[in-house]
């Protein structure tokens, strides 16, 4: 064997030692190979060989279980050496987040961060994988530590790069994980493919969406896809997490003008959004002027109509002056299953065609069994091929089903 | 001092295997004995689940620069054996010595048949080595174990000829040719015969005691080759570490004993593969070959082939 008999010529050589410790630590015969790198420690003098010897020990005592005190040792040992590189920090990020110590975790995540980008090479035999490694560990403790907005950001952006397939099932379990507890709609990676109801331009470079039941999706396929689009967002809520409009401006660079009342929530939104959000009461706005203030031609793309209770909705949608203004999309939330006169559905249906405006997909639900929306085009601003595509025949329509149905 | 024999065994001929297979501790391989029975070579190991750390560098452990890294959950340390066959160049029919009928509940820290030899007495398999589980201050005997398909079938722990409260009986040699022989001691040569269910008899103390500033501690088992018995023993230096606590180097030394137990050779010490602590506990003899294994550092395992002409010719005249 190469590696045993250079060794054996050459047992005071660090490279020797270093090669016959890979072929150990390649056996997964980690005591051999930790007493192996242990020596290249001993004796050599090039401080890179000894740091990523030092990760290889950590390493492997991880790999033999239930040495993680000891496995912290060595990665402090490594990074004390060259305290300058990400893959230390990495580790030692990772081994906290595996034993529950979140804020160490993220704590050396950050650290690591700023080392990241170095235009070093990396050594890709410490299962570094760069500074999506550093994201990843940051999008595990974040939900720790409280960061559940941050948390939720990484792992929607971790979704749209190339990891490790390992890490990358963390990242889809824990959206997930996240987006089920909550009974939202799982994410558009769920099912999508040449599944997909309409295939818009674009679609290929999506790897998730954000709306709760493809809200995002829906207005998507009605414009084809459309870049620099414009939309009027009444209620927009958080400006991440179940937002009809994120993908639009984030991906599709359409402006737009947001809606909240809660301040606290459009702090939030300004400080994560280009499109500016506005604390307005929905149903005391004068629309007319709000539009009009952004000297943009009068066909919108879309309009979103999502107040709490369900009459607060009807009652900003009769304020939208239909006169002068037309959106290609609409949706608007009737609430209708915990309407409690069970008639905002209706009306908000009467006033809306009486504009010449078409239902195409209606009573939308997150199950079978609560319908709370209404999808609506305009069939002069929607190609009627499309139209007819998006068109569901079924009077309740579960986001999932429709997006995918044919 | 002959510093990394194993070079100059390859350098003459000879073969170093290392010795691998996944185990049930996924942890470590070490002091692996030999013995040649019926024209079979046989092979047992010991399997920890516990790493030797070991450093005089920079990079001490944060136990301190020598310790073993057991489970942390775990703080015992503890030690199975397997046993196989070596046949070309390779380990076969390997399994786990199965202890379960004559197993307790440790005591002691130190769990399990530490560096048993392989023995073949009476057409019978032993494997004889110290156990420290069965008492609550760590006291070691000698065992041996009858051994039938992998089976432990018998276990006697074997008492001391006169000092019954000594505390650690450890690395007695068993003597290949001489059933239920052992060489206790070397220096001065202390044979003893252990009576199964009975008392341990001395029946050889040497008069004479060869000069030597270190104990003769005992290693591989004895062989015959010729007319002469040889073993591998070790001697230990020790000094006190960075963090003053006992270090150790292990040396080897090659003896060779006349019929009536005279030392009428011994070689100068070496090491094996320069490191700190290496431990043999198997010698055999086969076709024209003398096969050594032994432990690096507590962590691996390895087989030592040495023509038998060379190796002879390091024990009787020596080599540079």
């Amino acid at each position: 064997m190469k590696e045993l008999n250079d060794f054996i010529k050459s047992p005071y050589n660090d490279l020797s030692a270093f090669n016959l410790a890979e072929w150990y630590y390649n056996q997964s015969q980690y005591a051999a190979a930790i007493s192996f790198y242990l020596r290249v420690t001993e004796y050599s003098e090039d401080d890179l060989l000894i740091y990523r010897c030092l990760l290889k020990i950590g390493l492997s005592l991880e790999k033999q279980e239930n040495r993680t005190y000891s496995s912290k040792g060595m990665y402090l040992h490594a990074i004390s050496v060259l305290p300058n590189r990400p893959e230390g920090y990495f580790l030692l990020s990772r081994l906290y987040e595996m034993n529950k110590e979140w804020q160490e975790s993220y704590t050396m995540a950050e650290i690591g961060l700023l080392f990241s980008n170095n235009e070093i090479e990396s050594l890709v035999d410490v299962e570094y994988f760069g500074k999506n490694g550093f994201l990843f560990e940051k999008s595990v403790v974040s939900w720790w530590i409280g960061r559940e907005d941050e948390c939720i950001k990484l792992l929607l952006e971790l979704n749209e790069v190339d990891i490790d397939d390992k890490y990358n099932k963390v990242v889809k379990n824990n959206i997930n994980f996240i987006y089920g507890t909550k009974n939202y709609a799982k994410p558009i990676y769920y099912k999508m493919g040449d599944r997909l109801r309409y295939e818009f331009e674009g679609i290929g470079k999506l790897k998730t969406n954000y709306s709760q039941v493809f809200q995002d999706l829906f207005v998507l396929m009605a414009t084809n896809g459309k870049i620099g689009g414009k939309y009027l967002e009444i209620g927009s809520n958080k400006p991440l997490e179940h937002s009809n409009t994120y993908l639009l401006e984030n991906k599709f660079n359409w402006k737009g003008i947001s809606l909240e009342i809660n301040q606290s929530l459009v702090d939030i939104f300004n400080s994560k959004r280009n499109n500016e959000c506005f604390c307005l009461d929905a149903t005391k706005t004068n629309y007319l002027e709000l539009l009009d203030s952004r000297n943009w031609e009068t066909d919108w793309d879309y309009l979103q109509l999502d107040c709490e209770p369900a009459k607060n909705t009807f009652e900003a949608l009769l304020s939208i002056p239909f006169n002068k203004y037309r959106f290609a999309t609409i949706t608007f939330e009737h609430d209708w299953y915990c309407d409690v006169d069970k008639t905002i559905r209706d009306k908000s249906r009467k006033y809306l065609e009486m504009f010449g405006y078409v239902l195409v997909v209606s009573n939308v639900s997150v199950d079978d069994k609560s319908p709370f929306e209404d999808w609506w085009v305009h069939p002069d601003l929607v190609d009627n091929e499309i139209i007819q595509k998006l068109k569901s025949h079924k009077d309740i329509n579960y986001g999932k089903d429709w997006i995918i149905e044919i | 001092m002959i510093k990394n024999i194993v070079n100059k065994v390859l350098e003459n001929g000879g073969i170093l295997y290392p010795l691998i297979f996944e185990n049930e501790n996924k942890v470590n391989l070490l002091n692996p004995s030999i013995l040649v029975k019926n024209g079979k070579i046989l092979i047992n190991f010991r399997n920890s689940q516990y790493t030797l750390y070991h450093t005089n560098g920079k990079f001490e452990s944060r136990y301190g620069p020598l310790c073993y890294l057991h489970p942390e959950n775990d703080a015992t340390l503890r030690s199975i054996n397997y046993l196989g066959e070596w046949k070309d160049n390779k380990i076969i029919n390997l399994s786990k010595v199965d202890t379960s009928i004559f197993d307790i509940k440790p005591l002691w820290i130190f769990v399990g048949l530490e560096d048993a030899r392989l023995v073949d007495w009476g057409g019978e398999i032993y494997l004889s080595g110290v156990r420290r589980d069965t008492t609550t201050n760590g006291e070691g005997r000698m065992e041996l174990s009858k051994i039938i398909n992998n089976q432990e079938v018998s276990r006697f722990r074997i008492p001391t000829p006169f000092n019954k409260v000594s505390y650690c009986e450890k690395n007695w040699m068993p003597i290949l040719d001489m059933p239920f022989h052992y060489v206790k001691w070397c220096n001065p040569v202390e044979v003893v015969k252990v009576n199964i269910n009975g008392e341990t008899e001395q029946v050889l103390l040497g008069e004479s005691v060869i000069s030597s500033t270190k104990d003769m501690r005992g290693g591989s088992q004895v062989i015959k080759i010729g007319n002469h018995r040889i073993c591998i023993i070790h001697e230990t230096n020790l000094w006190f570490n960075s963090q003053n606590n006992k270090d150790v180097r292990y040396t080897h030394r090659v003896i060779v004993f006349d019929d009536k137990w005279n030392i009428i050779k011994k070689t100068d010490d070496f090491n094996f593969m320069t490191g700190m602590i290496e431990f043999c506990c198997g010698l055999a003899e086969y076709q024209n070959k003398i096969l050594i294994t032994f432990g690096f550092n507590d962590n691996a395992a390895f087989l030592l082939e040495v023509p038998k002409e060379y190796f002879l010719k390091f024990v009787y005249e020596g080599i540079e």
